[in-house]
């Protein structure tokens, strides 16, 4: 336990040293920000726009803004978030099998299983911090210009979005276990994302899917209910958890 | 003037996040001497040009040298 505690620490460090840290840091809080910044800029576009517009023949009408447009900008935004958290994070593993590092910890006796741990409970606690920190900032800029109380479900619906990127998390720590290099590791992240993806788009299968959690802001709208999202957060969690333990199984047995 | 009034508060802090970002990137440009590719000139030149966030996360992804 002692162990684990040091080696979660390390991590934590390592991550604050190399900038990763700041550089997600940024670009959620710039998400955060972007989100209600657009929705507020819309009436403003479509305004300068009209003219073009009206010469192909298309009439624009007053467009009121509310906070729905921007928690829709959020959920729109959310997935670049997460592709460069995958960008930045793929090597925590990998980095260390190239520089042989892990070695040294482990011949003095720190157990494998904990390096996984470790490590999955940095990226979980950086996902965390990062997407929430976001959801906050669109937050309360959405209540400082309009109302949040129209959108429906708002903590559930991001609730999903931040599920999905635990499961996301998941196939990194999987696929570094099984992979030996960085862009593998991205490789084996985005076919298993995009697979399931295609796999969701036969009909009657997307309401299991992992990806139903990122249509998460039908829920806002009032589109869909949350009923119809319990299936699919119970098998995300199911697999999520068969994922971190095949990756420990599979480092218990890797050759460093 | 109004019109720029109601924007401050998206302003301000994007205009701090991205002074603290070039700042932190442009310290660790000048107290590096080597990089994963590109020279110093090279980063310090992206970083000026591309200071909107896209030149320091640039700097971050592909030229900070692994510790």
């Amino acid at each position: 336990m002692k162990s684990l505690y040091a080696f979660t620490k390390k991590e934590i460090m390592d991550q604050l040293r190399s900038n990763k840290v700041l550089v997600l840091g940024i670009i959620f809080i710039i998400f955060g920000i972007m989100n209600p910044a657009i929705a507020k800029l819309t009436p403003w576009l479509f305004e300068k726009m009209s003219d073009s517009l009206a010469e192909s023949g298309i009439q624009v009408g007053k467009i009121t803004v509310d906070a729905l447009m921007s928690w829709e900008q959020f959920f729109k935004n959310i997935p670049m978030g997460l592709i460069a958290f995958v960008l930045l994070e793929s090597s925590i593993f990998t980095k260390e099998y190239q520089s042989g590092t892990l070695v040294l910890s482990l011949t003095k006796g720190l157990k494998r299983h904990n390096v996984v741990i470790a490590k999955t409970v940095v990226l979980v606690l950086l996902w965390t911090v990062c997407f929430w920190m976001c959801f906050g900032i669109t937050y309360v800029y959405n209540d400082f210009y309009w109302d949040n109380s129209i959108a429906d479900n708002l903590l559930f619906s991001s609730f999903c979005w931040w599920f999905f990127g635990i499961w996301v998390i998941m196939i990194m720590v999987l696929s570094s276990t099984i992979l030996k290099n960085g862009s593998g590791v991205l490789l084996g992240t985005g076919g298993v994302v995009f697979a399931i993806y295609l796999i969701s788009m036969i009909p009657k299968v997307d309401k299991y899917m992992e990806t139903m959690l990122t249509t998460g802001y039908s829920l806002t709208t009032g589109a869909s209910k949350i009923s119809d999202y319990t299936v699919a957060v119970i098998v995300t969690l199911i697999v999520s958890v068969v994922f971190f333990v095949a990756g420990i199984i599979v480092f218990n047995k890797k050759r460093l | 003037m109004d019109k720029i009034r109601e924007y401050l508060p998206f302003i301000i802090p994007l205009v701090i996040v991205e002074i603290i970002l070039l700042v932190v990137t442009l310290h660790h440009i000048f107290t590096h001497e080597n990089y994963k590719r590109g020279s110093r000139l090279l980063w310090v030149i992206v970083t000026i040009i591309g200071m909107e966030f896209i030149g320091p996360i640039l700097y971050f992804v592909l030229g900070k040298e692994d510790e």
